[in-house]
């Protein structure tokens, strides 16, 4: 029965986006715009209610059985035949599983959170009603995304994701560096998308359908254990090329330079976008089609696409981390940091255990949307100044408040992994994963370590430089703070409460916490909720791809990797106390007052930039120009006057005409055309 | 009779424009409208119930030196159908688009376009050679009218260029039909094509290139695109939604209507060139409109570049490049109309279309930037158009049959479709004001009227294709069957040992 409710989720914020997208249109040319108010009820309501179907959709999603030939319980709505050429055949389904149930509640519910913050935010700003427009056109698109039973439906949603990015990012758009910036993005993803489609094609030449359940059933199948040998370049072209997509959504190496300039957006979208949702919809895809990357056996310059996801996530959290270490504007720094985090999360997926990946996914939602909106709020509290090295000192300033201080302290914890925040069961439960793992896993998982220790750093100077240090608020700063509404501060302290008690309540079941239940006789439980919600999807392609024994014993990794990672974790935020607790080094705001990285900090977070723009950018434009005027300018003019030499020799063409008689020469052709053609028609 | 009904009635509507109306532009504006909205009635019942439709089979004259009798034969089918529909419901938009572009002169306007419309019905709907090329070729003058009365400077270069570009392409056809009608003693297509196999080679090889080289003009196949950015950017951009949303059409439909099925053999021969001119157009088109300053030229190069891809989609001859062609030939016409006459709005207001002649157009004219980022992501083929099932169909038809590589490089334009229009949005509609500063004014309703309906199409069909893909699809996959055979049976022959060990898919 609820399945015939689940195009509800999606078109519910669609109905949104549609009356505050009229509203907007209509008012954009009056002079007090739309009614705020019943904009704001409308953007922030119709979310919720998405929220609310969800969560219905979800608990009934527990009772329901398997259904025959599918894969996992699922909720399956197909609407109509999209479109269809050959013997393939694609219905535009919905797909409501263990996995898109989960991405779901935290994408409507963090996203709901999202919209009425946004509501204080973005209130005093003239284009209120089209900000809040696509924000909810937003949230149709990633519900769209993960809701879709099929790689083109999602596709739908990952170009409207990007679109809405585009449109979000370029929000403020009198500013050309702000629209610079969003046109980057869209272009970057578009890149990325380009393989989407084509490893979708590869998929239709392996499996003949892009239905996930049918994936997932064919490569779980015996049957076609033969096919899938036979067809092995092709599948591991299909995941490579997948993969390439979720590098540009995802913000990986190499399609990873878009992310920290998308920080021109408005910061709500910051929090939403480029942190919670739509850059982890890379590790969803990954996870959503974990069987074709298990059975992507194929190496691809020596490594399978798995081996590929491992190692592109390792750089990409060791490059963002050590980036994150140099900015001064605070969003930077999280956008660095979320580069970072998100290749932990395929770092996880690289080793097939695809539930950790998303169960970062989730802790990393609360701890990092928390962070944003908290950095939104300080940005708020200071009228628009992100330039850390202009801060300190807010921890003791009255006007920030109780919910500003828990979330940014208990997020900041759990980014940290500190004991018992979000971070301590995700990100610990990753590095432990790739510790039991071959040699390349072990390795890798080495390099995570030292990542998680820099994180410790960038994020300690984070906090130090804006909470912790001596205030360098100039005075006109001082007397202008402006009060941050209510409407700001309810869904943060919702998310900061997210940062602290996520973990526990979701994943928690590692040594440690098995020991207390046990010496506390059973009053602290483990917890395993979300594995266990998540088993009837991903549970076949983790278990075929369990097989291996790993260097080093699992109880010894479980307890050592756990004490390294804090041990790591304090040397980590001691470093940072110690290097910034009297206020920022480097240039200062006098001599540089742009809060871009200097020196050695500017090469490293510039350098995928400096490539690109080196190489990839002046080819197109070269080659555009080149064309232009080698080949339609010279050549086609030589082809051109060519014929019209001939049609001279011809007899003249019409280039005799007389300007002056032109118009009642023509007009006098025109009417001899249908003259004639009407006396022929009456000569039949 | 309605076929004959639909080649009529737009030639009266013109003489009724022509001779009967007044003085008073808004006046004619509506009597145009009227007239073409009936006209657009009478012929929906080609897509909706086209089974019905009698074939018309009339004698007419027996061409001179031949013993040829010219039959005035229409019929129709889905792609035929569909391509009907671009044309007369794109003419009612292209009258309401241009009362402020035209102004006095839209007495001589709306009959031009009344008559164009009335030959590029007849173009799509005959069945006989020699009716085809007389509408086919007289489409041309009412055009040349349009562009010599209410062109932009250059109008009369821009028209001789592309006068002599069509009438260079055709005048092989001409001589090509003239040949068979001679030979066969017929011109009705089912006939030609039945009996062309008995000509010796060398000869259809010939008559393929001659049909080939006037289609190839108007599509255009690169290198002979000479005049399309010319005349583009000196049509009033409502003309241009008929030159570039359905004239252009009539290339590849010729390809599709005649030269795939009379020539199978030989298409089969040359379709490696074809798909290399066509990709050659799909990236390097996409690659000069980065390079453009001016907005109609930008888009008059996007439109090589989407069309490209669709000639590299024929001339695979896979079913679903094929399908997908016949859609991307609708889904074309619909954003590329919207985006022209956008374009087109634009310049009737200020005389300008440069890429850097604005800047901050969305603070002034907001209806404007909505509707011209949603026909860009059109024609950007986001997913939910109908641009987007075109696209994806026409490659993966190219992947399928040419492999990985091939289609990465089409691909790229899917990448390169985005640069340009996202720098002539950012340009033109953010940032501060720049150039042209007056501020300028918004759509009135009858402007932004002409526009929505196909955006709305557009997404309508990008959600739900089956009309389309199942109609004009359909047929273009059925015409290529005999191209696909003659493209694969030498191969099948040589493969047949281990063509058991293809792939799954298809």
């Amino acid at each position: 029965m609820y399945a015939a409710y689940l195009w509800l989720i999606p078109v519910l914020p669609l109905i949104g986006a549609i009356i505050a997208g009229g509203l907007a249109l209509g008012g954009a040319r009056t002079a007090h715009g739309p009614n705020k108010v019943f904009v704001a009820l409308v953007t922030v309501f119709m979310p919720f209610l998405a929220f609310a179907t969800t969560c219905g959709a979800a608990g009934h999603l527990a009772h329901v059985p398997a259904l025959e030939g599918a894969t996992a319980p699922a909720l399956v709505q197909d609407l109509w035949t999209w479109f269809h050429f050959g013997s393939f055949s694609l219905t535009f389904s919905l797909l409501f599983d263990g996995l898109s149930s989960m991405m779901l509640l935290f994408i409507t519910g963090i996203g709901s959170l999202i919209c009425l913050y946004s509501v204080g935010y973005m209130w005093s700003d003239r284009g209120f009603a089209r900000f809040m427009t696509y924000l909810n056109l937003f949230l149709f698109s990633m519900v769209m995304l993960v809701l879709g039973g099929s790689l083109p439906v999602t596709f739908l949603g990952w170009e409207g994701v990007g679109l809405c990015s585009y449109l979000l990012v370029g929000f403020w758009h009198h500013n050309t560096e702000y629209n610079d910036a969003a046109r980057k993005a869209f272009v970057v993803n578009r890149v990325g998308d380009l393989g989407f489609l084509l490893g979708a094609f590869a998929i239709i030449a392996v499996v003949g359908s892009l239905d996930y359940q049918t994936i997932a059933a064919w490569f779980r199948s015996g049957q076609n254990a033969s096919a899938i040998a036979a067809n092995g370049g092709m599948i591991a072209a299909a995941a490579l090329l997948l993969f390439f997509g979720c590098t540009g959504k995802s913000a990986q190496i190499p399609l990873l330079t878009w992310l920290p300039d998308a920080m021109a957006g408005p910061t709500p979208v910051s929090a939403l976008i480029h942190a919670a949702t739509m850059v982890t919809s890379g590790v969803y895809l990954v996870a959503r089609l974990g069987d074709l990357y298990v059975a992507s056996t194929v190496p691809f310059l020596g490594l399978t696409a798995l081996n590929w996801i491992l190692v592109v996530g390792c750089a990409t959290a060791l490059w963002g981390a050590v980036a994150g270490l140099f900015q001064n504007d605070i969003k930077k720094a999280l956008a660095y940091s979320t580069v970072s985090q998100l290749g932990f999360m395929f770092m996880a997926c690289g080793v097939a255990a695809f539930d950790v990946g998303l169960f970062h996914v989730v802790t990393h939602a609360f701890f990092k949307a928390a962070l944003f909106l908290g950095a939104g709020m300080v940005i708020h509290l200071l009228h628009h100044e992100q330039d850390m090295r202009k801060m300190g000192g807010l921890w003791r300033l009255p006007e920030a408040g109780f919910v500003l201080k828990f979330a940014m302290f208990w997020s900041w914890w759990a980014i940290l992994g500190l004991p018992f925040g979000a971070g301590f069961f995700s990100k610990d439960l990753i590095l432990e994963k790739l510790l039991v793992g071959g040699p390349l896993s072990v390795a890798v998982g080495a390099v995570a370590v030292l990542t998680a220790a820099i994180t410790a750093v960038y994020m300690t100077r984070m906090m130090v430089l804006t909470f912790w240090s001596p205030s360098r608020l100039s005075e006109e700063a001082k007397h202008h703070l402006q009060p941050i509404p209510l409407t700001m501060q309810i869904p943060v302290f919702i998310l900061g409460a997210g940062a602290v008690a996520s973990g526990l309540l979701l994943w928690s079941d590692n040594v440690l916490m098995q020991s207390l239940s046990k010496a506390s006789n059973g009053l602290i439980t483990a917890t395993n909720l979300l594995p266990s919600w998540l088993s009837p999807v991903l549970g076949a392609a983790q278990e075929h791809a369990g097989e291996h024994h790993g260097l080093l014993d699992h109880h010894l990794v479980a307890w050592g990797g756990m004490g390294l990672a804090f041990v790591l974790a304090v040397i980590g935020l001691s470093i940072a106390f110690k290097v910034w607790g009297k206020g920022p080094t480097g240039a200062s705001v006098e001599v540089q007052p742009s809060s871009a990285p200097t020196g050695f900090g500017a090469a490293w977070t510039w350098a995928f930039d400096r490539v690109y723009g080196w190489t990839i950018i002046p080819l197109v434009k070269i080659v555009g120009t080149v064309l232009y005027y080698v080949v339609e300018v010279a050549l086609i003019g030589l082809i051109t006057w060519a014929i019209a030499q001939s049609a001279v020799l011809f007899g003249g063409g019409i280039i005799g005409l007389q300007r002056s008689r032109l118009r009642s020469g023509l007009a006098i052709a025109l009417t001899g055309v249908a003259v004639i053609l009407v006396v022929l028609l009456l000569a039949l | 009779m309605l076929l004959l009904a639909l080649l009529v009635v737009p030639l009266i509507a013109a003489a009724i424009a022509f001779f009967a109306s007044g003085k008073d532009a808004d006046a004619n504006t509506r009597l145009g409208l009227f007239l073409s909205l009936g006209i657009a009635a009478l012929g929906l019942p080609l897509v909706t119930c086209a089974q019905h439709l009698a074939p018309v089979v009339l004698p007419w004259f027996t061409l001179w030196g031949t013993s040829a009798t010219v039959h005035l034969s229409l019929a129709t089918d889905g792609l035929s159908g569909w391509l009907v529909q671009l044309v007369t419901w794109l003419t009612p938009v292209a009258i309401l688009g241009s009362r402020r572009a035209i102004g006095a002169g839209m007495r001589e306007f709306i009959a031009a376009v009344f008559v164009m419309e009335a030959l590029m019905i007849g173009a799509l709907l005959a069945r006989d050679l020699v009716v085809f090329y007389l509408c086919y070729e007289a489409m041309l003058l009412p055009m040349l009218v349009i562009i010599l009365l209410f062109g932009g400077d250059e109008r009369r270069q821009s028209s001789v260029w592309f006068f002599l570009y069509t009438m260079a392409g055709s005048i092989m056809m001409l001589v090509g039909i003239w040949y068979l009608a001679g030979k066969f003693g017929t011109t009705d297509l089912t006939e030609v094509t039945a009996r062309i196999a008995a000509l010796p080679a060398d000869v259809q090889s010939y008559l393929f290139w001659a049909f080939a080289l006037a289609f190839a003009v108007k599509v255009p196949v690169v290198p002979l695109h000479g005049w399309q950015a010319r005349t583009y950017a000196d049509t009033p951009g409502a003309a241009v939604v008929l030159l570039a949303g359905a004239m252009a059409k009539l290339g590849t439909y010729g390809f599709l209507r005649f030269v795939l099925p009379v020539f199978p053999v030989q298409s089969a021969e040359h379709a490696g060139l074809f798909i290399a001119l066509g990709l050659v157009a799909t990236v390097g088109g996409a690659l000069v409109a980065i390079a453009q300053d001016d907005a109609k030229r930008m888009i008059a190069y996007s439109s090589l570049s989407h069309l490209g891809l669709v000639m590299v989609g024929i001339f695979t001859f896979d079913p679903a490049a094929l399908n997908g062609a016949a859609v991307q030939m609708v889904a074309h016409g619909f954003s590329v109309a919207a985006l022209f006459l956008l374009i087109g709005y634009v310049e009737a207001r200020t005389r300008l279309t440069g890429v850097e002649d604005f800047g901050g157009l969305a603070n002034q004219a907001p209806v404007l930037a909505v509707l011209f980022v949603t026909a860009a992501l059109a024609s950007a083929a986001m997913p939910g158009t109908l641009n987007f099932i075109g696209e994806f169909q026409l490659l993966y038809g190219l992947f399928a049959t040419h492999g990985l590589l091939l289609t990465i490089v089409a691909g790229t334009s899917v990448v390169l479709g985005v640069v340009y229009l996202l720098i002539l949005i950012q340009r033109w509609f953010f940032g501060k004001a720049r150039g042209h500063t007056e501020p300028l004014v918004d759509l009135d309703p009858a402007e932004a009227l002409a526009v929505v309906p196909l955006l709305l199409l557009s997404f309508f069909f990008g959600f739900y294709p089956a009309p389309v893909a199942d109609q004009a699809g359909k047929v273009a996959e059925h015409l290529g069957v005999k191209a696909r055979e003659a493209a694969t049976q030498p191969v099948a022959a040589a493969a047949a040992p281990v063509s058991t060990t293809a792939p799954a898919g298809r």
